[in-house]
């Protein structure tokens, strides 16, 4: 599904991912964690093609295609899906005529014809029940006014409604109180099957209860210095991320 | 070059899809402006003489007056006696039918998408064709008389109707109520009339399709509209003009009369030719359009998209007399390259309880200005009036600018105004967004465009939205910041 | 008005060597006149109407009275303070700091004592061949304050200046003026206090200038608390370098007629960002009484990126008082990531009051953040029933919302000494005791 081959970026001058490496196959769930500034939210914007992201070197490559030399909208069409840690506010625009041009655009790219009104509307109906999202809210302004967790809920619907290959998860949790991140985390659930990957960037392990990754790995400095297990998130929340810290500095 | 400009620059490649020119016969005044040209094209009209008195009058105050400079726009002083101030397709026979229109116009109208046919009417719209400075033909009116509405051009109806004309025209911009006012008093040669009578409520939408053809010439029409009593109408006006390298001036006059309890709707959908990339071409759109809400609880409406001419110079106003009447203005104003625009309205509250709204959305790219300029006026007598004025503006890369110059001026203790104004540009977070999301730049910015026009775009009758919205793109398409 | 005459007879804080300015500014003048209202920037003030047809420039009387005494003796007991007297500086009147790192005294001795920082900012801030009142001042200034603050030094009492007028010549027309200038990292707070103390209606054109230096910062409160007897015209231009701060608060009340009731009060408050991350805070308030015209044209001038800016007026008129405010926000093409935010609100309080009102953006630069709000109206009916459904009588009951409305703005002012002051004096004019 997703193989980046030391992977170099740097933002403003300054490299952010250094020798970067991972291996994702179909179906799988990998979460990555770590603390703050070490180049997490750099990889999954820079997996989405965010313009001021530099790739020095390295390689990624997304179902066979070399992710790099596409544009951002590109990538979407091709199926990566990532929800935002600060979604943004769009005025006059709402949710279903966004999906709306969003889904046509995709089905456009794969040589399908535009979904007509009632399709759509029965898709939209399907999917918004996923997140627990009224029907109501969907004819509001994307975002604006909407809260913290509604703004996370309206991204995973965003989701279920693109039927991405790969979704990436950028810190989806934060902000988020208990019941609003079980709605998520059940929303993401729902969407796992054999086809899809997941990307969960997280600097909480809680999320992880809820949704149970196949591989954990741990990110410092820029890149990926320890991998294991769902266990080894526990170990983390329990121990905190000092012991990896002089781990990677003994060597 | 980045990658914004080069977005900006292929889409603004997008050439003026209405800049051709039609190839027929026309006939034209002499250069220039003397008493003599006034004469000239009201004797072309067949006036009575009173008309020829008026425009005496208006030429006399013109000559007298000086064109103004407090706009917040900049162009080569004009040289009136360098202009055409009549010119109209040369009529072959008199128009009884659609079938006697001249191929070749028809062919024009075709062209523009605006067809003269039947399947129009069906649509449920009349329209008044309007070529330089003659009405071509204006359909359907026929079934209106039915219900005793008049719609016809302003030369007819100043021989038809010359009672109704005499007693409105000018009451509500009198001739020498500014330069360009005065001007087209002298020199307007056609335009729409229309009447509304009591309690009717118009079953179609009237429009007037304005067409400047001829080279080196002004076009100056004027339409006046009133409502009687209890009457309803929605009056849309499209325009364009061909690609021409030098300017050309438009100075039309609209007058708007709603009598007690009636409703006048005015959109327009400028897109007169806005000039080319380097600014060069394009006209100068300087306009008096004014409504007078004479009757109590009358209603008058202004909805306008401009995306079109090098300079636009115009106000839509409401004179709120009668007590309890609305006046509302909703705008979108586009402009792009060395586009200009001076534009907002005036709202002077006199009557008592009377209300205003007024939403503009300015949005500015390439090298353009684009200003806000208002007026909202509370006189003692206007007990409890109420004034909400919102005035949005968009930029788009950063050589353009964006002004805003509201007046508010209250002498009533008793009312409520309020104003609110924000600037905002698209950023790349919102763009990289929507990519993110499967859409390119240009779908986007489309996107968040309408999203921004949403709430004039929503007054607007059905069909003129949806041009509107494709014109919008037109002009604008991956002009992104 | 013969200005060449009283050009060669006024006495001016001037050196002879600094002559070649003034003739500048005359020339300036000259070309200007008095603004007629055909000009933009005076629209809605009738200036040219208002002052005297024959204008003194030369008085030079300063007469101490009664009213200055009592007033002076009812005062708090400021730390620092410059006194003058129509334009005269009274060292026997003032307090002069005496600090390390400041020096504070008259502009006619800074003129002669510190010629070489006077001649580098005197004069530069202000545009005086364009502004009318400017350039007349630029020619005739009699005095003013001179401060300077030297690197890093914190000034931590504020410095009142205070104009006092006592003149008996109804045509005198008083020409003042500071000059303030503070270097990197320093730090002032200042208050210009303008009195008519006399049985006259006064005019007087008052200029400032004040520099605030890279990561300096500068409070100033404007105080024209006893107005309703003068035609005042005030001026008060800075620039802001990199990572400085300015702050001023202009209030205006307009106390019992005395005079003729031919008041008028005109401020023009400018705040130049013209370097990186700068801020301006223009605040206002303004209460306008019998037939009082009160015109606030201020304008924040964003040339730098990232700076940031608010404005907040507020007015309340009654009687016949007229209300201006022209509220200009420019962003200029390199002001990138701007912030800038405007409010200006009104109460009118009876039907012969009135407002004309001007929020103005012009906007050069598309990565900005800018928004205006302006609203005229009055009391909120809902809050004025709340509180009398409480047994506070409809008079009263005004009176507090008004001071809840106004407070907002003298709250918004940065020395503490200052802010308790107008406190005090917005409860007095507002007749409230809590």
């Amino acid at each position: 599904m997703l193989s980046i081959k030391n992977l170099t970026v740097a933002v403003n001058g300054k490299e952010i991912l250094k020798d970067f490496n991972l291996e994702i196959k179909a179906g799988e769930v990998h979460a990555i964690m770590g603390p703050n500034g070490t180049g997490k939210s750099t990889l999954a914007a820079t997996l989405a093609g965010k313009e001021d992201y530099e790739v020095l070197s390295g390689e990624v490559i997304f179902k066979g295609k070399n992710l790099l030399e596409m544009d951002a909208d590109e990538r979407a069409r091709e199926g990566v899906f990532l929800a935002f840690q600060y979604p943004v506010e769009i005025p006059g625009v709402s949710t279903t005529n966004f999906m709306k041009a969003a889904v046509n655009a995709k089905r456009k790219h794969n040589g399908l014809e535009p979904l007509d009104a009632k399709d759509f509307l029965k898709m939209m109906n399907e999917k918004s029940q996923l997140v627990e999202i009224k029907r109501e809210f969907l004819s509001r302004s994307i975002n604006e006014g909407f809260s913290g967790g509604e703004k996370k809920r309206n991204e995973i619907f965003q989701m279920a409604m693109l039927e991405p290959s790969l979704c990436i998860l950028d810190e989806t949790d934060s902000g988020l109180d208990i019941d609003a991140l079980r709605i998520v985390a059940n929303g993401v659930n729902k969407l796992r099957n054999a086809e899809r990957s997941f990307l969960v960037i997280t600097h909480y392990q809680r999320l992880l209860n809820y949704i149970v990754p196949d591989f954990v790995h741990v990110m410092f400095g820029g890149r990926i210095v320890k991998s294991g297990g769902k266990e080894l998130a526990l170990k983390l929340e329990a121990e905190g991320y000092d012991w990896v810290k002089e781990e990677v500095e003994m060597i | 070059m980045s990658d914004s400009d080069k977005i900006i620059d292929e889409v603004v490649g997008n050439d003026y899809k209405y800049g051709f020119v039609t190839n027929i016969e026309q006939e034209f005044a002499e250069k220039g402006l003397t008493e003599n040209t006034v004469r000239f094209i009201s004797a072309k009209k067949n006036e009575p003489e009173w008309m020829l008195e008026w425009r005496l009058k208006a030429f006399r105050a013109w000559e007298k007056m000086e064109e103004p400079t407090w706009q917040n726009v900049h162009f080569p002083k004009i040289n009136f006696q360098d202009i055409i101030y009549y010119a109209a397709p040369k009529k072959k026979k008199e128009i009884k039918s659609l079938d006697d229109v001249d191929p070749e116009i028809r062919a024009t109208y075709d062209k523009l998408g605006i067809p003269i046919q039947e399947q129009k009417l069906l649509a449920g719209v009349a329209v008044d064709y309007v070529m330089d400075s003659e009405s071509v033909i204006t359909t359907f009116r026929e079934s209106l008389k039915e219900k005793g509405i008049i719609f016809c051009s302003i030369s007819e109806a100043i021989r038809e109707h010359g009672t109704l004309v005499r007693k409105y025209l000018g009451s509500v911009v009198p001739q020498r109520d500014n330069y360009y006012a005065a001007l087209n008093s002298a020199v307007f040669s056609d335009g729409s009339f229309v009447y509304i009578p009591k309690g009717v409520r118009c079953p179609m939408e009237l429009s007037t399709y304005f067409r400047i053809n001829a080279e080196n010439t002004g076009q100056f029409e004027r339409t006046l509209i009133i409502a009687d009593e209890g009457s309803y109408v929605s009056y849309l006006e499209g325009c364009t003009a061909p690609m021409r390298d030098e300017n050309q001036l438009h100075a039309a006059v609209v007058e708007l009369i709603t009598h007690d309890n009636a409703e006048i709707k005015y959109s327009t959908v400028q897109n007169w030719y806005p000039g080319d990339k380097e600014g060069k071409g394009g006209i100068y759109n300087f306009v008096t359009k004014r409504g007078m809400c004479k009757g109590v609880n009358s209603k008058i409406s202004w909805t306008q998209v401009e995306t079109g001419s090098a300079i636009t110079w115009k106000y839509p106003s409401c004179i709120l007399k009668g007590d309890n009447s609305i006046g509302e203005f909703y705008s979108v104003a586009v402009t792009n390259n060395y586009q200009q625009a001076d534009t907002g309205t005036k709202m002077i509250h006199i009557g008592k309880n009377t209300r205003s709204r007024i939403v503009s959305k300015g949005i500015s790219a390439g090298k353009s200005q684009n200003s806000y300029r208002g007026l909202v006026q509370v006189h003692g007598t206007a007990d409890n009036a109420y004034n909400f004025s919102q005035c949005d503006s968009l930029l788009i890369g950063d050589k353009c600018g964006a002004h805003t110059f509201p007046y508010l001026e209250i002498k009533n203790n008793t009312g409520k105004v309020e104003h609110e104004a924000t600037t905002s540009k698209i950023g790349e977070d919102l763009l990289f967004y929507c990519n993110q999301r499967g859409l390119t730049d240009e779908e986007a910015v489309s996107m968040i465009i309408n999203g921004y026009c949403k709430e004039v775009f929503q007054h607007l009758p059905m069909e003129f939205a949806v041009e509107a919205q494709k014109l919008l793109s037109i002009s604008l398409e991956g002009s992104v910041g | 008005m013969e200005v060449q005459k009283e050009f060669e007879l006024a006495e001016t804080a001037f050196t002879k060597e600094s002559l070649p300015l003034r003739k500048n500014a005359l020339e300036a003048f000259e070309k200007l006149g008095i603004p007629s209202m055909r000009h933009e920037e005076w629209k809605y003030t009738n200036i040219k109407a208002k002052l005297k047809q024959q204008l003194s420039l030369t008085t030079t009387d300063s007469q101490v009275n009664a009213a200055v005494k009592n007033y002076i003796a009812s005062l708090p007991p400021y730390a620092f303070r410059l006194t003058f007297l129509n334009g005269v500086f009274h060292p026997e009147l003032s307090i002069v700091p005496d600090l390390k790192g400041v020096t504070v005294c008259s502009l006619k001795e800074a003129f002669a004592h510190h010629t070489t920082l006077v001649e580098k900012h005197f004069g530069k801030l202000v545009n005086y061949s364009e502004e009318h009142f400017a350039a007349l001042n630029t020619a005739f200034v009699t005095d003013g304050a001179f401060i300077h603050v030297q690197r890093n030094v914190i000034v931590n009492e504020p410095i009142y200046i205070q104009y006092f007028f006592t003149a008996t010549d109804a045509n005198a027309f008083t020409q003042t003026r500071n000059l303030v200038i503070l270097e990197e990292g320093a730090s002032l707070q200042f208050a210009e206090d303008f009195r008519n103390a006399s049985n006259i209606n006064v005019q007087y054109n008052h200029v400032a200038e004040v520099y605030v230096g890279k990561n300096a910062k500068v409070d100033v409160a404007k105080l024209q608390l006893e107005v309703s007897n003068a035609i005042g015209i005030h001026t008060l231009e800075s620039s802001v370098e990199r990572d400085g701060r300015f702050s001023a608060a202009t209030i205006t009340f307009s106390s019992p007629n005395t005079g003729t009731g031919n008041a008028l009060i005109r401020n023009n408050v400018t705040a130049r960002l013209v370097g990186e991350n700068a801020h301006a805070d223009l605040n206002g308030l303004y209460f306008g009484k019998e037939t009082a015209h009160i015109d606030n044209h201020i304008l924040v001038d964003h040339v730098a990126p990232n700076c940031t800016s608010n404005q907040l007026y507020k007015g309340v008129l009654n009687g016949e008082a007229t209300g201006v405010f022209n509220g200009k926000i420019f962003v200029k093409p390199d002001a990138q990531k701007t912030n800038a935010f405007q409010s200006s609100k009104a109460l009118l309080l009876s039907n012969e009051a009135s407002i004309n009102s001007k929020p103005q953006l012009e906007i050069f630069a598309d990565d900005v953040k800018c928004s205006h709000g302006a609203a005229i109206g009055q009391l909120d009916e809902n809050a004025l029933f709340y509180l009398m459904a409480r047994g506070i009588t409809k008079e009263e009951a005004t009176q507090i919302l008004t001071y809840a409305f106004a407070h907002e703005v003298v709250d918004h002012v940065h020395s503490q000494p200052i802010r308790q002051f107008l406190c005090d004096k917005l409860k007095d004019e507002l007749q409230l005791n809590f």
